[in-house]
């Protein structure tokens, strides 16, 4: 690792790089699901689902919003343990969450209904809470890790 | 110079990972049969209380997984490094595959799929699971290595993308699977409760007293008032295209032409309740059972059918037919319900009891309700879930006593438009109706007659009837 490479570390300018990229991965999938949205309402006369038009809050909001405001105030925390444990619980935890607004909305448009959403709903709250727990768990030790006195109250 | 060749197991890795996959299902068989034995044997020795069992199934599991773990590190995987990281990981293992086991059927099991096939399914695949876990971690060899099973597997699911990619995979599996089983996986069910005894329902016509007893075969349609009705099949009907008449069923259709969309009113006389009936798919009841109305018209010698309420496409609502309680749960709307006298009455499903129930011949779970005591019930902003206003309709109304009206309309085409609710519950009303109930409509709006399609189902895309769970028709049969 190079000096300069060591300094953006410890600046966090390369987890903030990485944060970045987060968030417009998941603006992305915002506007995909917005997309998909419209385009299957074109083939469901004129019926819409809450659940497939707010699909987009998931990623939108769970997803993009969050890591803005993480890669705002602890842009180092990429780079501490177990951050990379939290990112994917929690991505899979939205993943989970959007599929299962979109399934629950197909449902809703054709007039019918499963037991599966619920359990969509359940594994993907328990992966988002989980992923958040972890995250924000890092997001603290990352800041006791970039001011070692003020943690220990020095 | 002297060449050495050695047959070392890794040397033909099929062979031997073959071999050693069949170790471990038969390590896996015999420490299942140390867990019964000595469940079985243990449960002498402690009360059978709710206490004593869980000590004997945790003391019992606890010996078998000693076992399984001396069988798989010796025997399976032939390894002697580090013990206490090898029990360690294990331990884990342990716990987390009875709990995995415990929470993914109890989770299934919300399915309509029997529980048995739900557990042999789920430890299928927790056993093959169980098996990659410990070839590749827990029992690999790990000269040289570095760092704990548990450290090993977030090492490699942590690399960029690889978590993501195997997620991704099981999510879309998990997807296609719900969307399977809730538009195309037929899933039979059985009825709730038979016909009533005969004792219990009063018929209008005298010679058609007769009802099915207890012992006819659940789910059956057979035989209500079979008998009397063929003995009184009429010799000669006289049949037109648009109508049809004998002693006991006189149908007329008209074709009107309203509100930009063609609709067809059926005007329907019976000289008994029990020609107006109802049929399923299949002759089976169950979610994704499905037929078009023609075919199951046809299959019935219906002389007239309409569609029904589509019920295998949902989960709530009663569902009641010829006499047969199949679904006793509430959904949101009202419920049409025909008793043995051939009237009609909307029922508040929350309230249905077993009076109602008794004196019930069919009940249908759609609406709304269109017109009630002669006047209309609906208005413009009325609409069925969250469909839109003007749709192809199929609804049933009544007139007088054994005097029924049907109407279904074209829709979503450039001919028709379709019809709003208030235009439909007008229609009906302007023909006299004291009652009408709105069925299922949309792509499933059909009405047969004497063989023919009268109207042009569509989906909206392509004209052509959709198949659905069950039709309201009349006939003999």
């Amino acid at each position: 690792m190079s000096i300069s490479d060591m300094n953006k570390r410890h600046s966090g300018k390369a987890g903030g790089k990485g944060m970045r990229k987060t968030v417009i991965v998941y603006l992305a999938l915002s506007a995909t699901a917005i997309a998909i949205d419209n385009i299957y309402a074109l083939f469901g006369h004129g019926v819409r689902s809450a659940s497939m038009s707010f699909m987009f809050l998931y990623p939108l909001l769970g997803g993009s919003l969050l890591y803005f405001l993480l890669g705002a105030i602890r842009p180092g925390m990429v780079s501490v343990k177990p951050y990379r444990l939290g990112y994917n619980l929690y991505n899979s935890g939205i993943a989970t969450l959007t599929t299962g607004s979109f399934f629950k909305g197909i449902l809703d448009i054709a007039g019918t209904a499963s037991e599966y959403t619920k359990i969509f709903m359940l594994i993907g709250l328990a992966f988002a809470i989980t992923g958040l727990v972890i995250l924000i768990a890092t997001a603290i030790r990352a800041d006791k890790k970039s001011f070692p006195q003020a943690a220990r109250g020095l | 110079m002297r060449t050495e060749t050695t047959f070392h197991p890794e040397s033909r890795p099929f062979k031997s990972g073959v071999c050693r996959f069949l170790k471990f299902g038969a390590a896996s068989l015999a420490s299942a049969a140390l867990d019964l034995t000595a469940f079985t044997l243990l449960l002498r020795a402690f009360p059978e209380t709710a206490g004593g069992i869980f000590a004997t199934t945790a003391i019992a599991r606890v010996l078998s997984g000693i076992c399984n773990f001396s069988i798989n590190r010796g025997w399976v995987f032939r390894q002697s490094g580090n013990t206490k990281r090898q029990v360690l990981s294990y331990t884990l293992l342990f716990f987390a595959q009875m709990l995995a086991s415990a929470q993914l059927v109890w989770a299934l099991s919300a399915l309509s799929v029997s529980t048995t096939v739900v557990k042999a399914g789920v430890d299928a695949a927790l056993f093959l699971i169980s098996y990659q876990i410990q070839n590749r971690w827990i029992f690999r060899n790990t000269a040289g290595k570095k760092g704990g099973t548990v450290f090993i597997i977030l090492q490699r699911l942590a690399k960029p993308w690889r978590w993501a990619g195997i997620y991704a995979i099981l999510l879309t599996a998990a997807f296609t699977l719900a969307l399977l089983d809730a538009f195309v996986i037929p899933k039979a069910q059985i009825a709730v409760v038979e016909p009533p005894a005969a004792s219990d329902i009063q018929m209008e016509s005298p010679s058609q007293a007769e009802t099915p007893s207890q012992t006819d075969q659940i789910g059956s349609e057979s035989a209500f008032l079979g008998e009397e009705i063929s003995a009184a099949l009429p010799m000669e009907p006289v049949i037109t295209a648009t109508s049809y008449e004998d002693e006991n069923i006189r149908i007329q259709i008209e074709t009107v032409r309203e509100h930009d969309t063609t609709y067809y009113v059926a005007d329907v006389q019976v000289s008994d309740a029990a020609y107006l009936r109802t049929a399923l798919a299949q002759n089976t009841f169950g979610r994704n059972i499905k037929d078009t109305t023609s075919e199951m018209a046809s299959a019935h010698n219906a002389i007239f059918a309409v569609n029904g309420d589509y019920y295998g496409f949902r989960d709530k609502g009663y569902v009641l037919r010829n006499g047969i309680l199949y679904r006793e749960t509430v959904s949101d709307s009202d419920a049409l319900l025909i008793d043995y006298h051939g009237n009609l009455s909307v029922i508040d499903q929350a309230s249905a009891t077993g009076d109602i129930l008794q004196n019930a011949w069919q009940i249908f779970s759609f609406g709304p309700a269109l017109v009630e005591n002669g006047a209309v019930v609906v208005d413009e902003s009325s609409e069925v879930s969250k469909s839109k206003s003007s749709n192809p309709r199929t609804a049933i109304g009544q007139i007088s006593e054994l005097h029924y009206i049907f109407i279904v309309s074209d829709g979503r085409t450039g001919e028709s438009a379709g019809l709003s609710l208030l235009q439909l519950a007008q229609a009906f009303k302007e023909r006299g109706a004291v009652l009408a109930y709105n069925l299922d409509g949309g792509g499933s709006s059909t009405m047969y007659f004497n063989g023919e399609v009268v109207n042009n189902p569509t989906n909206g895309r392509s004209e052509k009837e959709r198949e659905v769970s069950d039709i309201v028709y009349i006939g003999y049969e």
